[in-house]
């Protein structure tokens, strides 16, 4: 009599297995990425949405000097620093932009300077204003320029 | 014949416990994720109905605005910010080239620009701008000098919302001086 041993697996083999688990793996790396990515680019544009506000924030308060006191507003030629929301109340306290305390504390990550330069005979001012800022290793600026003059038309 | 069929309870509790390792993770991703497209989407809401706003207001005053008032009546002693050192914090009534007024206030917290009965509102209904942080005032520096107006105003997105990454709000403030005075 002969005895017919028969084995019937219905499992996977480890090469099945294998495969299955990698391009699981895969995708969920790729959306784990993709998700990082995203939250890290909302970020960004967060940032980017709150810098172009303060640019515009600090052209507005400097437009209101200079309608306020054109005389005094081009006494103040040079580079100054903006580092808060509180703006000073006299052209004696402007910190200058050279000043060790200009770092990246407006709002925990901006650093904002302006530069004032006279033009046609003291009648116009060149105001360039600028903010930058660190995300991780990447650096971001905003600039912009613009031109006051005495009497704007 | 050995027949070998289904998982054994360790495969089970094994795959079970993969996903309930993976899945948290997924999920909390993508709420991170949501969280912060929120935060974008209410920080633009913000800014662009405070820009338009902002925009629309200083080019009015600046270009039509030819005499401030108290009120909509264009006698002299309702005239505010009219002689040098005069200054003037309340609703600013602004007098065009044709006699009529126009103003600008906060109705159904919305910003609201009132010309004779006509009312336009500068805010969407869904940003928040309120009334103890809308400021109009008025200063006028010398006689040779139009009225400078200082506008002051804080706009907010989700103020009711009770997640913060709904909540956005941008302070807004300028001076504008008088084109024309009469």
């Amino acid at each position: 009599m002969t005895q017919i041993k028969s084995k019937i697996n219905l499992g996977f083999t480890l090469i099945e297995v294998l495969i299955f688990v990698s391009l699981l793996s895969i995708i969920f790396i790729t959306f784990a990425a993709l998700t990082t990515v995203t939250i890290r680019w909302s970020k960004i544009n967060e940032h980017k949405i709150i810098a172009s506000h303060n640019i515009e924030e600090i052209r507005e308060w400097l437009r209101g000097q200079k309608e306020a006191d054109f005389t005094g507003f081009i006494g103040k030629e040079g580079s100054w620093c903006f580092n808060s929301h509180e703006y000073p109340t006299g052209y004696l306290n402007w910190v200058l932009s050279s000043d060790p305390s200009c770092d990246h504390s407006l709002d925990g990550i901006y650093k904002r300077t302006v530069v004032l330069a006279n033009q046609d005979s003291d009648r116009k001012v060149l105001v360039s204003l600028h903010i930058d800022w660190n995300e991780g290793t990447q650096y971001f600026t905003i600039d912009e320029r613009t031109l006051f003059s005495l009497h704007e038309i | 014949m050995i027949k070998k069929e289904g998982f054994t309870i360790i495969e089970i509790i094994v795959v079970i416990a993969v996903i309930a390792m993976t899945l948290p993770t997924i999920f909390s991703l993508m709420f991170l994720s949501f969280q912060a497209q929120n935060r974008v989407r209410a920080l633009q809401n913000v800014k662009e109905s405070g820009d338009y706003a902002f925009s629309v207001m200083q080019s009015l005053i600046r270009q039509y605005g030819n005499g401030i008032y108290k009120a909509a009546d264009s006698s002299s002693a309702n005239k505010v910010c009219g002689i040098t050192g005069d200054n003037y914090t309340g609703r600013l009534y602004f007098k065009d080239s044709n006699n009529d007024f126009f103003s600008f206030s906060i109705d159904n917290n919305r910003i609201a620009s009132t010309s004779g009965v006509m009312v336009y509102y500068l805010t969407p209904e869904n940003v928040t701008a309120a009334a103890e942080d809308f400021v109009i005032s008025c200063e006028r520096l010398t006689d040779f000098d139009p009225p400078l107006v200082t506008i002051d105003f804080t706009l907010t997105v989700g103020a009711t919302q009770l997640r913060h990454e709904d909540k956005a709000e941008l302070r807004y403030q300028t001076k504008v001086k008088l084109r024309n005075i009469d």
